[in-house]
């Protein structure tokens, strides 16, 4: 979860129990006003508003209490857990609430205590003495009014005793003694009535009347609709209750309703003065308690806002100085906090995507480098593993690369240099190749070495490649490759050897057949004495010349194979060469034509003048025969890839597929009668001279012999 | 030492504040008398509030603002066997009071359940006071023939205006419940 998610998911829970909390004392409140105050009337002292008022300023004294009792705790724990901003978010706190709440708390005190005093004020003693004087005086008027209706009432009473007065007395009563009313109750029934207006004057209540019947008297005072104020007393002579009412107008009342009612008013105020206290206190105190409440609030909003983004920076900062480089401040800020919060997340962001980077970079790094140690130690073991000689020189010429099988080949120790190679003269021929090799030429097509030791003569091929340079314009290695032909060269040589034996016994066993039956013949007729005999002996010893000469041939051909001269190589003029051999089979054959075609650059090449004039000569004879009795020849001279290319094609009959592979060894012959030594010959010349031979179709017939020589 | 020393201290302050414990305690409103009695279906209560009328409600009642007592009356079944007892009935009985300053009388008036029950005026004090804390012969339950007959009791307690806690927070005086006597219910003609 990120920190913003976090924050938010706190600031609901808070604003959950703080919901519920409120909810719950509004509930309790409703409750209680509904429960307690439903049949009440509504004044000042128990009115709804001083309930509204304690209410709200409960569930503000717990909402505050709440927000601070919580806030200081977690400021608390915070500086314990040493949490970045925590002491700056307490400053902040403490100073924000510090400048509200001692100017409102002294507000607050001032204001309640003027209050109070001017409450009291109200209720100060000449205030009091003025209305409880009016009330005197009311009283006392009342009192006099009250007598003289008791004392008119009593009057009567011994005036009509308890009989009942005729009508004319009883308004004669009244008007001499000025009176409003009179009247005379038995029981709760009015049994007498005088007055100005008797349809305007009711029945006394059975409550005063049973009153005045037990204790003998009572009084009624009664406001009528005119605004004046009747006052009935009763007095009781025996069962009869005679009553006398007396009036005052309707000023003269009001009068004495205003004082009763500032009197009643001033005692009610007097009696809510506790109230009208809490009342007010209660106002300034919800007033108060909203301002710290609200600056309360504000304040932890605000060291929140500050506070938060740095330490989220902080956080994130010593996360990524721990390695973890995906923090981010997950923080809303605004202004230049939110400016710091945006820019940090870049810098977190680029510092990750350069991270991101490194590892690809580094793991394909160590992959490539699994992959090279693994190709490096399958390298070494097939160099430590194979036959072949393995040589690998870097640009400067040093040895890079000696595997244990060219140690052994060239007899070499553990510390292998070029100069090592230089100095044994067997080598040279190695030493060549690399000169030319570093030397910027093409590679040549393999030597072979001879090397002499105990064990005897060794022969090895050596083939040379060039090494890619590592820039252009660098100087190449090159990497030379020496395999042990000895034995293969043993074995073709008996191989060879095997096949010339059986051959020559195969061409020798021809002839002696002819020979023998000759001599048989001679034999035979010598014996019988036949005439002819002479002729026979003729015959006979013809045929046997004959064969002799053909095994004359036939050992001179053998020993020139087997005796082919050491090479002498020296520069040779090649077109000359080529056009002194051509020039031996001038007139060989009527319909063959043969020619010399001659693109060389530089016509001087080291070669050996009589071997190459040689090989020369059994090539053109092949293709000579190859023709028959016409066609045409082309000895061909040209610069080859690897040094000079001679060619030689013919129009003849061609060479079949499945022949070519076995053309060049010693038994090999298309022809009705010959050796088969001739492209052997051939073959071992252009070995002798580091260079080859190969044969192709010709177009659009015949046979076309390519050797490449070295061009030296 | 010193720990008697503590021990004596407190057991002094305990002597010195349990009078005036007591004081307060005796002070306090109480339901002195609860007397049911059934006629019939009908039930009757009579009772009386001892220590409810002290000068303030009496000048509250002078100053001709309306003064009420409120008696919260229920009927309840008793369970010799169960943990608790079966509430059968809940009534409220309210008597208020108001001074007419002009007319110079005491308007004394009574409700059940919030619906008018009798309503009297008087000019003497004492008889507001008195019918203020008792009352004879108030109707207050009817109990159906469906309803438990044996075993019955009421609990009753006034409540009435005292004052402010923390001087802003009024608060409302409430006797504990007393229980009436346990009687029993006779249906039919």
């Amino acid at each position: 979860m990120s920190l913003l998610s976090e924050l938010q998911r706190r600031r609901k829970d808070n604003r959950l129990i703080l919901g519920l909390v409120l909810a719950v004392l509004v509930v309790w409140a409703a409750v209680s006003v509904v429960e307690q105050r439903a049949d009440e009337p509504t004044t000042i002292t128990r009115g709804l508003l001083l309930f509204v008022l304690s209410y709200t300023n409960i569930t503000l004294i717990v909402a505050l209490l709440f927000v601070l009792g919580r806030t200081i705790l977690k400021t608390w724990v915070e500086r314990r857990r040493r949490i970045l901003g925590s002491q700056f978010k307490t400053k902040l706190l403490v100073t924000y609430l510090g400048l509200t709440a001692i100017p409102i708390g002294l507000l607050f005190f001032t204001a309640t205590g003027l209050l109070q005093r001017s409450i009291d004020r109200w209720f100060s003693s000449p205030v009091r003495e003025v209305v409880g004087r009016a009330r005197d005086v009311q009283d006392r008027a009342e009192r006099r009014l009250i007598e003289e209706a008791s004392d008119e009432a009593r009057n009567a009473a011994r005036l009509f005793g308890d009989e009942a007065p005729v009508d004319e007395d009883l308004e004669t009563f009244r008007r001499d003694h000025r009176l409003e009313t009179i009247e005379a109750y038995r029981g709760t029934q009015r049994i007498a009535l005088a007055a100005e207006t008797p349809a305007e004057v009711g029945v006394l209540p059975a409550e005063t009347l049973r009153h005045a019947g037990a204790t003998g008297e009572d009084v009624k005072i009664e406001v009528l609709r005119d605004g004046s104020h009747r006052y009935r007393g009763a007095r009781a002579s025996g069962p009869v209750i005679w009553v006398a009412g007396v009036r005052i107008g309707p000023a003269e009342a009001k009068s004495m309703e205003a004082i009763a009612a500032a009197w009643s008013e001033y005692k009610k105020l007097e009696v809510q003065k506790p109230a009208i206290k809490a009342a007010n206190i209660s106002t300034f105190l919800l007033i108060t308690l909203a301002i710290l409440f609200a600056s309360a609030w504000i304040g932890q909003t605000l060291a929140r806002r500050i506070t938060l983004p740095i330490a989220a920076l902080a956080e994130s900062t010593r996360r990524l100085e721990s390695g973890e480089l995906s923090a981010r401040v997950d923080v809303r800020a605004e202004d230049e906090l939110g400016v710091l919060v945006e820019s940090f997340n870049r810098m977190a962001a680029g510092l990750e995507d350069a991270r991101d980077a490194l590892l690809r970079s580094n793991e394909e790094l160590q992959s490539s480098n699994l992959r090279v140690d693994l190709e490096r130690r399958l390298l070494a073991t097939v160099l430590e593993s194979v036959t072949t000689g393995v040589l690998a020189f870097d640009g400067q010429g040093r040895v890079t690369v000696c595997n244990p099988a060219a140690r052994a080949l060239l007899s070499l120790g553990e510390d292998v240099r070029i100069e090592t190679l230089r100095g044994r003269p067997e080598l040279q021929a190695l030493v060549d190749l690399l000169s030319e090799v570093q030397g910027g030429r093409l590679p040549a097509a393999p030597r072979e070495l001879a090397l002499h030791g105990p064990e005897g003569e060794r022969r090895l091929e050596v083939a040379v490649r060039p090494l890619a340079p590592r820039a252009a314009g660098e100087p190449a290695g090159c990497v030379v490759a020496i395999e042990d032909t000895t034995h293969v060269a043993r074995e073709q040589k008996l191989a060879a050897w095997s096949e010339v034996a059986r051959r020559v016994a195969h061409e020798i066993k021809n002839p002696l057949t002819p020979i023998r039956l000759s001599a048989e013949r001679i034999a035979k007729r010598f014996r019988a004495g036949e005439a002819d005999v002479p002729q026979t002996i003729e015959r006979g010893t013809r045929v046997i010349v004959e064969e002799v000469n053909f095994l004359k041939s036939l050992v001179d051909e053998f020993s020139r194979f087997a005796r082919l001269p050491e090479m002498r190589p020296e520069p040779t003029d090649l077109p000359a060469l080529a056009h002194s051999a051509v020039s031996l089979f001038e007139g060989a054959r009527e319909g063959v034509r043969i020619r010399v075609e001659n693109r060389l650059a530089r016509n001087v090449v080291t070669v050996d003048p009589e071997q190459i004039r040689r090989a020369l000569i059994n090539l053109i004879d092949n293709a000579i025969e190859a023709c028959g009795a016409s066609g045409e020849i082309l000895v061909g001279l040209s610069d080859g890839p690897a040094g000079v290319q001679l060619e030689v094609t013919d129009t003849g009959r061609g060479v079949a597929a499945r022949d070519r592979d076995k053309l060049f060894l010693p038994d090999f012959t298309t022809k009705g009668r010959g050796t088969g030594l001739g492209l052997a010959i051939v073959s071992r010349i252009v070995a002798d001279h580091n260079g080859t031979i190969r044969v192709e179709d010709n177009r659009p017939r015949g046979a076309r012999f390519i050797i490449e020589l070295p061009a030296a | 030492m010193r720990g008697a020393a503590r021990a004596a201290s407190t057991l002094l302050v305990a002597l010195c504040l349990s009078p005036a414990v007591s004081a307060q305690e005796a002070a306090k409103p109480r339901i002195e008398s609860c007397h049911a009695e059934a006629r019939g279906p009908d039930v009757f209560l009579r009772f009386r509030l001892d220590g409810a009328l002290n000068p303030e409600l009496a000048t509250k009642i002078e100053a001709g603002l309306e003064t009420a007592i409120r008696y919260d009356i229920r009927l309840y079944r008793h369970n010799a066997h169960w943990l608790w007892d079966d509430r059968m009935y809940t009534r409220r009985y309210r008597v208020a009071v108001t001074y007419d300053p002009v007319t110079r009388e005491y308007v004394v008036a009574e409700s059940l359940d919030g619906r008018p029950l009798a309503r009297s005026t008087t000019r003497e004090f004492s008889e507001v006071a008195r019918r203020l804390v008792s009352r004879d012969n108030l109707l207050v339950f009817r109990v159906r023939d469906d309803d438990p007959h044996k075993n019955l009791y009421l609990q009753m307690r006034a409540s009435f205006d005292s004052g402010y806690l923390f001087t802003i927070i009024p608060v409302d005086a409430k006797t504990s419940w007393k229980e009436s006597n346990r009687f029993e219910v006779r249906s039919g003609p």
